[in-house]
């Protein structure tokens, strides 16, 4: 049998240790903060109180929820990855526990997220356009990952869910039905977690990392961004053109009925704000976010 | 156009998005609308007749004013604009 199973690293040393106390206090924290999308959620109230909506903003919030849901999901490969990487590299007792979290909290996103979606008119499994189908595994790239540290990697990722904090932020606010808030405001408080992880890391392993490492980091969160965004306007122009009209109109159907949901244009003044945050949160540890005229003009 | 796959050296399978995009965003954008132009059945659509032709230009305006509008999309609808008027 044991031929037959996966290879596994050297395990030893098995670490008990805990080597950072503050990222252990995270780990406890999301124990006592956990929650259950299916008790959590009262999933009655959330038929009753979105069932008298047009059936086509109930099907722009299915989309934009299968969206969100698929987004969520795409988080999970990423931190297997990790898992991985940490297992490999002997890393702490509390980082695989916080890595092993941050999975489970995506996957429980993803489950709120496809839920409301079936509230709304059903969640669709697979994105209708091609190019969303290409493009939303693309997101993350390992081979940028296999160029920076464990923990410089980590770092970078973070500062993104600084960003999408801040949009979820927005999309929390809009929400009005009140368990589609609720959602959203459980989902944020995850995230919360997870950018606070971020800081931790900034706070211990910036001020070791060399010139270059800095730099190189700097450089990697633009690259990221920018190459983000290219793949938003990927995903936009390879649409025909009925496709486009109609992707807009349900996108602009969600946010205006309060589905929590963001305009496309409301979400460009929080990207430039949150990049602008991040990039005076880690000035002070010497890693220089470029200036990226593209997108702050 | 510009033949990314012989630049970087990839194979013909290489997934379009799989295309390194480390160019200036503009530059990305205006290679990825005309081969999207391309493939949606606008032959003929190059990275030139986009600021000579008319139809070309109104079609990667149409284009640009469907994504979020970020300043370099701005920027560049305001620079097809020009172009349209001043051929």
């Amino acid at each position: 049998m044991l031929e037959e199973t996966v290879q596994n690293p050297n395990p030893y040393p098995v670490v008990s240790k805990l080597e950072y106390p503050d990222i252990w206090q995270l780990c406890v924290k999301a124990r006592d903060l956990s929650w259950d999308a299916d008790r959590d959620i009262d999933w009655a109230l959330m038929e009753e109180e979105c069932k008298d909506f047009p059936d086509e903003v109930k099907e722009a919030g299915a989309e934009w929820w299968s969206l969100r849901a698929w987004m969520e999901h795409g988080a999970t490969p990423y931190g297997a990855e990790r898992y991985r990487q940490a297992v490999y590299e002997h890393q702490p007792f509390e980082i695989k526990q916080h890595v092993a979290n941050f999975i489970f909290e995506e996957l429980r996103h993803h489950e709120a997220s496809w839920r409301i979606a079936d509230v709304l008119g059903g969640y669709q499994p697979i994105p209708r356009s091609d190019y969303f189908k290409m493009v939303i595994p693309k997101f993350h790239n390992e081979k940028d990952e296999s160029q920076m540290s464990f923990y410089g990697g980590m770092a970078v990722n973070t500062l993104f869910e600084q960003l999408s904090g801040e949009l979820l932020t927005a999309r929390y606010k809009n929400a009005r039905p009140s368990q589609i808030r609720k959602a959203c405001e459980l989902i944020l408080r995850d995230e919360a977690r997870h950018i606070q992880f971020g800081r931790i890391l900034m706070k211990r392993f910036f001020e070791d990392l060399s010139e270059e490492e800095k730099v190189m980091l700097g450089n990697q969160f633009s690259k990221k961004l920018r190459g983000s965004l290219l793949n938003g306007v990927y995903a936009v122009v390879n649409l025909p053109k009925d496709e486009r009209v109609r992707a807009a109109r349900a996108r602009e159907l969600a946010a205006d009925h309060g589905l929590g949901a963001t305009h496309p244009d409301a979400e460009v003044e929080i990207i430039v704000g949150a990049l602008r945050e991040i990039r005076d949160d880690v000035a002070p540890y010497g890693v220089p976010i470029p200036i990226i005229p593209e997108i702050e003009g | 156009m510009e033949n990314r796959r012989e630049k970087y050296g990839l194979p013909e399978s290489f997934p379009e998005e799989d295309f390194l995009r480390d160019g200036p965003m503009d530059h990305e954008i205006i290679v990825m609308a005309v081969e999207a132009a391309n493939r949606q059945g606008h032959s003929g659509v190059t990275a030139e007749t986009i600021w000579s032709n008319p139809d070309h230009n109104n079609l990667m305006i149409d284009y640009l004013k469907d994504c979020r509008p970020l300043p370099i999309i701005l920027a560049m609808i305001k620079q097809f604009e020009t172009a349209k008027t001043t051929n």
